[in-house]
């Protein structure tokens, strides 16, 4: 039997790129590289395998153990398999031979995608929210103030997080939108 | 009937209308999406981050209940408010399709 070799990649993906996390996962499978783990903030460990076109789907939800064994029974019914949870992301995949498109989404309506992006905006993007405005702006000003070194270093590194934050958000404002866009094309 | 509720389920999507339809029989999710998928002749997909998205918040609107649980599988059918939300919506469709065909819609004197 042909050993298996590992690789490790790192990539950054925020909370709502995981429409671009999905085509890179679908990416490396058809080059033979399988996910088998990814740890936070974006370590991703491949396992090689036989190139395929696998099809990898993000779904965040907020359900509590007690439910999650119906909630992954649904999908294993529906023909998808079931990998691991990372920061309430489920990840699963499907082999895009011989299936239909619509077959091969989590998601049927762009409202119900919409709804997961809401639960990641009240999960998520509101608790940085909250960091945001009541730490680091207060801080900012503050920090401005004093000349030593150690205020000068908080300081660069309260300027990062910021321009950070800003980044996440307006990438996360940018995606919302663009969903509720396609949501009206539906109507 | 909240206004809330109106507003949200009047008019309804199609994978609302499904589901509620379908659980005037006790259903799981899986098989609702089978039985859309043959009613339709596969012209309606309900997939199942959309199946289990919309059965969770219909039940917390009231319009289905939990019934049980067999083999990890969750039994729906539908409440007294849905019904009445399917109706609704069933006699919104009567109004548009006589409508589209040239006819004057007089209320449920219609039906």
């Amino acid at each position: 039997m042909e050993s298996k070799t590992y690789k490790k990649l790192f990539r950054f993906f925020t909370i709502a790129d995981f429409e671009k996390e999905e085509i890179f996962l679908r990416e490396q499978h058809k080059q033979g590289w399988r996910v088998v783990k990814y740890t936070l903030p974006g370590i991703y460990t491949f396992e090689s395998c036989t190139p395929e076109d696998v099809v990898y789907q993000l779904d965040f939800t907020d359900i509590g153990t007690d439910q999650k064994s119906a909630y992954l029974q649904m999908f294993t019914d529906y023909g998808w398999k079931y990998l691991f949870d990372v920061n309430g992301f489920s990840y699963f995949c499907k082999p895009a031979a011989s299936q239909r498109p619509e077959d091969l989404t989590i998601f049927s309506d762009s409202q119900s995608k919409l709804d997961m992006v809401k639960k990641i905006a009240l999960r998520r993007v509101l608790p940085l929210c909250v960091i945001f405005l009541c730490g680091i702006i207060p801080q900012l000003p503050v920090q401005a103030q004093f000349d030593s070194l150690p205020n000068r270093i908080l300081f660069g590194f309260l300027v990062v997080m910021f321009v950070l934050y800003i980044t996440l958000f307006i990438h996360f404002g940018i995606t919302f939108f663009k969903l509720k866009k396609n949501i009206r094309k539906d109507d | 009937m909240e206004d809330r509720i109106k507003r949200i389920y009047v008019p309804m999507t199609e994978t609302c209308f499904y589901i509620l339809y379908c659980l005037q029989e006790e259903m799981h999710g899986y098989n609702i999406g089978l039985k859309v998928k043959e009613m339709t002749g596969g012209e309606i997909t309900i997939s199942p981050g959309t199946m289990y998205g919309s059965l969770s918040k219909m039940e917390k609107d009231g319009l289905i209940r939990f019934v049980k649980e067999e083999e990890k599988r969750k039994i729906y059918t539908i409440t007294d408010l849905g019904k009445q939300l399917l109706e609704l919506e069933l006699t919104r469709i009567e109004r548009l399709y006589l409508n589209s065909k040239g006819g004057i819609w007089n209320g449920i004197e219609n039906l």
